[in-house]
């Protein structure tokens, strides 16, 4: 482990249940169009679990919603057992959940260790971080071991984001979220633009998350994916999340049916 | 652009700006033309168009106009246009609609005039412009051509008195955007100073262009007295007070052991602490008293007997100016004593204030 | 699959790099800037020798020093994201008739209380600006143009010309030179400290992660709000600077009078290499590009050119940096 991560944390006491995140509820319309009509996910910790659904399913609502970009109209989120009220990223930042966004949310024209402690800033050491100056040599070195400690190639760590290829990106903005990521890190298809050598490092960084003691919950439309990584799998349609299940004791052809509709699930939510 | 701004928006800051400045303008119009109403009444009504606040004798014209037209028993609609082609145009429209029996003003949005002479042409109201000739309008303005000669001629005088015109840099203050003033006010103070010390060598001319403003003219001068750093008596002519003050600043703020001395045109600052003691005089031409020239004008049109048509710089009804020394300058009453004192005898500026007439 | 792991983990690139400004031109810039000053110096020296002394300095050095503050002010704003500030010539104006009216009472304030005032009513404006900006959520470039076309009007209502009393103890500041002008050495004290405070603090960062992607900077929990308001307000500090030495240095003034700088403002952020889409640009470029603008247009006129000669070629200047920089972006991005 670099120094100064402060991941091993991250495997504290949850709540009794054991559940890390419980949401319930949810609901969010933008006028009348309802996007959401009631979504619940029970995560528990250290747990990968996949969000699933057809597109317009509200898939990537839920996860603005759990993210803090939307706040939610109706519905309870509780993180450890402590009601939360996630209206801004910063909220949620603050609760522990660390989102990588579709469009990963990197600045193109910052460097790699400007972009990962970007909003967290080391600060200098003595008066001049008291007067806010910032010590790009620190952030420089914990991104150094952190990015060797998770296999990530970039090309320079002074180098402008811009200047870096698809997986590179990914590969940072995951670092970020582990790095970041106390209790939860939510990925938004992860994968999408991603070759098989990139895809597979990231599936990689996403079972090192887990084993890390984090809760991970993965948007993806790639089913042999999930079942590579997944624990468990939550299904969305037409605004709901229909069921949730082990995702061993799913098939593939199961996980679509409950999709498109063709499977009715014979319980809304599952309660192990 | 990273946050999108919605076009309606746009649409609707865009709509409101335009709204309120519509009602601002239709206020300010409403205010000042509070003594109009319909003056087809047997009345005799000037309209009295304001460029706009560019300077404080822009108003002072039109309360010398107003003070001389009540003296009169005579109504008057004032009506601003804020340099505006548009507004102007409007108020146009307006003083044709209230049956106006004439018009006196400050016509600077001069690419509206040619066809606002025609429509006061076809409804046979009479015009008289200040300062800037459009055919078919009687001219009243300030003499430019005698402005420039005859400042010239007394900073002449003033240097064969101080450096025995032994002169190496005459600094010419222009502002080419004036046109033929600039030629006549500029140029013909220059010449003037020529008549005087015929000895300063051609070469030592050299001019520098402004928009008017000092933030333009000081930079420009400054850059000409660099590039002249051998001169060691330095004398600044210019088409106003601001453009021969800023070479004045310009001098003051390289610095050095050359001397430098001035002449300003039209009575800008002289007289006033921004003016610095190295400018030596200037002319005032008491343009709040305008009106007086234009009101012998409007006496004889409303006596049914208009002159003949003088429309031009040459032929028109010529202002003198007043050339005075800094410390006559001085004594010369402020604007706004001068603005009540024209308005209250109806007697020419020049007469009322010149101390060297 | 663990193989590959474990070689991209030796291939992990944490190597110290070469100390090179990788991935921006500001190194490029400035070489291009520095040669081009250094070509203009030695060209009208060789057919002027007049052209290389302290006066020339001082002439320099008074042209940029105004400019020079209120393009730290935009250079800010365009980083920030916020692309430009048109309202440059109110968020002037403002202060500096604010100072000379104080100036010329009959019973003044102490000057430093009156410089005070002025700086504070270039942060005004800039919240004034700020406050449009977010509530209305249009975009800045013409909320400054109306705002300007306002704040304009406004003071026209004012006043006709400002003058400043040339005994004031700001004046003769203001038009004083230590070696250079007293207000240059002002203008060299806004950049350096304005440099590493947009570079190195957290603010600073977070400003110029707003320029580089809203999107980002919002999920990182930065306030988009809070950073236009910062933006605006710190280049409000750098106008009411700029104002009060405006003041002090120009005997009389008009409402309009600023307008002219406006475009040497841009002009120097543009050749300073700020990027017009925000997220980067150097502070301290500014200098050079600053004073290769003052030194073309002095120069000029030692070849005796007239103004309308002036404007075309810095008008060539900015056409040339301005593909120097498209040739260098597009050679990066590949």
């Amino acid at each position: 482990m670099p120094h100064g991560l402060d991941t091993t944390s991250a495997a504290s006491p949850a709540t009794a249940n054991g559940y890390v995140l419980e949401a319930a509820g949810i609901r969010k319309a933008f006028g009348a169009n309802v996007a959401i009509s009631n979504a619940s996910m029970n995560l528990r910790e250290a747990e990968v679990m996949g969000l699933v659904g057809d597109n317009g399913a509200g898939k990537s609502t839920f996860l603005k919603i759990l993210s803090g970009s939307q706040p939610a109209d109706e519905g309870t989120i509780t993180i450890e057992g402590k009601r939360v009220e996630l209206r801004t990223p910063a909220d949620a930042l603050a609760a522990g959940i660390e989102t990588v966004y579709q469009d990963l949310a990197l600045v193109d024209t910052m460097d790699a260790a400007q972009n990962v402690f970007l909003g967290r800033e080391r600060s200098a050491a003595g008066l001049a971080g008291l007067f806010g100056f910032v010590s790009d040599r620190k952030m420089r070195a914990e991104v150094g071991e952190l990015v060797k400690d998770l296999g990530v190639n970039i090309p320079s760590l002074r180098a402008t984001v811009r200047s870096m290829s698809g997986g590179q990106r990914q590969s940072l903005a995951i670092a970020r979220a582990v790095l970041w990521g106390r209790r939860i890190v939510i990925l938004d298809e992860p994968t999408a633009a991603l070759g098989v050598r990139e895809t597979a490092h990231v599936l990689d960084l996403i079972r090192r998350l887990r084993d890390r003691g984090i809760s991970v919950i993965v948007v993806s439309h790639n089913m042999q994916q999930l079942r590579e990584v997944a624990d468990r799998v939550t299904v969305m349609r037409l605004g709901r999340t229909v069921t949730t299940r082990d995702i061993a004791s799913t098939s593939v052809e199961d996980l679509i049916g409950l999709i498109t509709g063709a499977v009715i699930p014979d319980e809304t939510i599952s309660t192990p | 652009m990273h946050i999108k701004y919605s076009f309606r928006r746009v649409a609707v800051i865009v709509a409101a700006a335009a709204l309120s400045l519509g009602a601002l303008s239709a206020c300010s119009s409403g205010d000042s033309g509070g003594a109009g109403g319909s003056s087809d009444d047997g009345d005799f009504t000037v309209g009295v168009l304001v460029a706009g606040h560019d300077a404080p004798w822009e108003e002072q014209q039109a309360d010398v106009a107003t003070a001389l037209a009540e003296k009169r028993g005579w109504t008057t609609i004032v009506l601003t246009y804020d340099n505006d082609p548009s507004t102007f145009t409007r108020n146009v429209s307006t003083l044709i609609s209230k049956k106006v029996d004439a018009v006196v003003g400050f016509m600077v949005a001069t690419g509206a005039n040619a066809a606002a002479q025609q429509r006061f042409e076809a409804a046979g109201i009479p015009v008289i412009t200040y300062d800037i000739a459009q055919d078919g309008w009687y001219f009243v303005g300030v003499d430019n051509a005698a402005s420039g000669k005859l400042n010239g001629e007394a900073f002449g005088n003033a240097l064969k008195e101080k450096w025995d015109c032994d002169v190496d840099l005459v600094l010419e203050g222009h502002q080419s955007a004036a046109g033929a003033v600039d030629e006549q006010r500029t140029g013909g103070e220059a010449e003037g100073l020529l008549s005087v010390c015929p000895d300063i060598p051609e070469s030592a001319f050299q001019s520098f262009d402004s928009d008017g403003t000092a933030a333009a003219a000081q930079p420009a001068a400054r850059n000409l007295l660099t590039a002249n750093p051998n001169a060691k008596h330095i004398a600044v002519v210019g088409i106003n007070d601001i453009n021969v003050q800023a070479a004045l600043d310009a001098q003051n703020q390289l610095g050095g052991d050359a001397e430098i001395l001035g002449w300003g045109q039209d009575g800008g600052l002289i007289g006033t602490d921004a003016a610095s003691p190295n400018m030596l005089g200037s002319a005032f031409y008491f343009l709040e008293g305008y009106p007086h020239y234009s009101f012998q004008i409007l006496d004889k049109i409303a006596a049914g007997n208009p002159p003949e048509m003088a429309d031009t710089a040459a032929n028109g009804l010529l202002i003198p100016p007043c050339v005075v020394t800094a410390a006559e300058a001085a004594d010369v009453p402020s604007g706004d004593e001068r603005t009540k004192e024209i308005g209250e005898k109806d007697e020419a500026g020049h007469d009322l204030f010149c101390p060297t007439k | 699959m663990t193989t590959a792991l474990t070689d991209q983990k030796t291939r992990a690139v944490t190597a110290p790099r070469p100390r090179t400004l990788k991935g921006d031109h500001y190194g490029i810039t400035a070489a291009a800037l520095l040669g081009a000053l250094v070509i203009v110096i030695v060209v009208t020296t060789v057919l002027h020798p007049d052209f290389f002394s302290g006066r020339t300095l001082i002439a320099i050095g008074f042209t940029m020093a105004i400019t020079g503050i209120l393009s730290v002010g935009q250079a800010i704003i365009t980083i920030s994201g916020a692309v430009l500030d048109l309202s440059i010539p109110a968020g002037l104006m403002l202060p500096a008739w604010a100072v000379a009216t104080m100036l010329g009472a009959s019973n003044p304030l102490p000057t430093a209380l009156i410089v005070l005032i002025g700086v504070a009513l270039g942060v005004v404006w800039g919240g004034i600006n700020a406050l449009i900006v977010t509530t209305l959520k249009i975009n800045p470039i013409i909320v400054t143009l109306g705002t300007n076309f306002i704040g304009i009007a406004i003071l026209s209502m004012q006043f006709t010309t400002a003058t400043v009393p040339g005994r004031s103890e700001l004046s003769m500041f203001g038009n004083g030179s230590l070696l250079l002008p007293n207000i240059w050495w002002v203008m060299l004290v806004v950049v350096l400290v304005a440099a590493p405070l947009l570079r190195y603090t957290r603010s600073g960062r977070h400003l110029t992660a707003t320029g580089g992607s809203v999107p980002a900077a919002r999920s990182r929990g930065i306030s988009i709000r809070g950073m236009r308001y910062l933006a605006f307000c710190t280049a409000g500090i750098c106008y009411g600077i700029a104002g009060v030495l405006f003041a002090g240095s120009t005997s009389n003034f008009n409402p309009m009078g600023s307008a002219s700088l406006l475009l040497s403002v841009i002009a120097a952020v543009i050749l300073a290499g700020v990027r017009m889409d925000g997220g980067r640009g150097s502070i301290l470029l500014l200098l050079p590009a600053c004073a290769l603008l003052a030194t073309v247009q002095t120069a000029l006129v030692f070849f005796g050119l007239d103004a309308a000669m002036q404007s075309v070629f810095q008008g060539a200047i900015l056409i040339i940096a301005l593909a120097g920089d498209g040739y260098l972006r597009k050679r990066s991005t590949r």
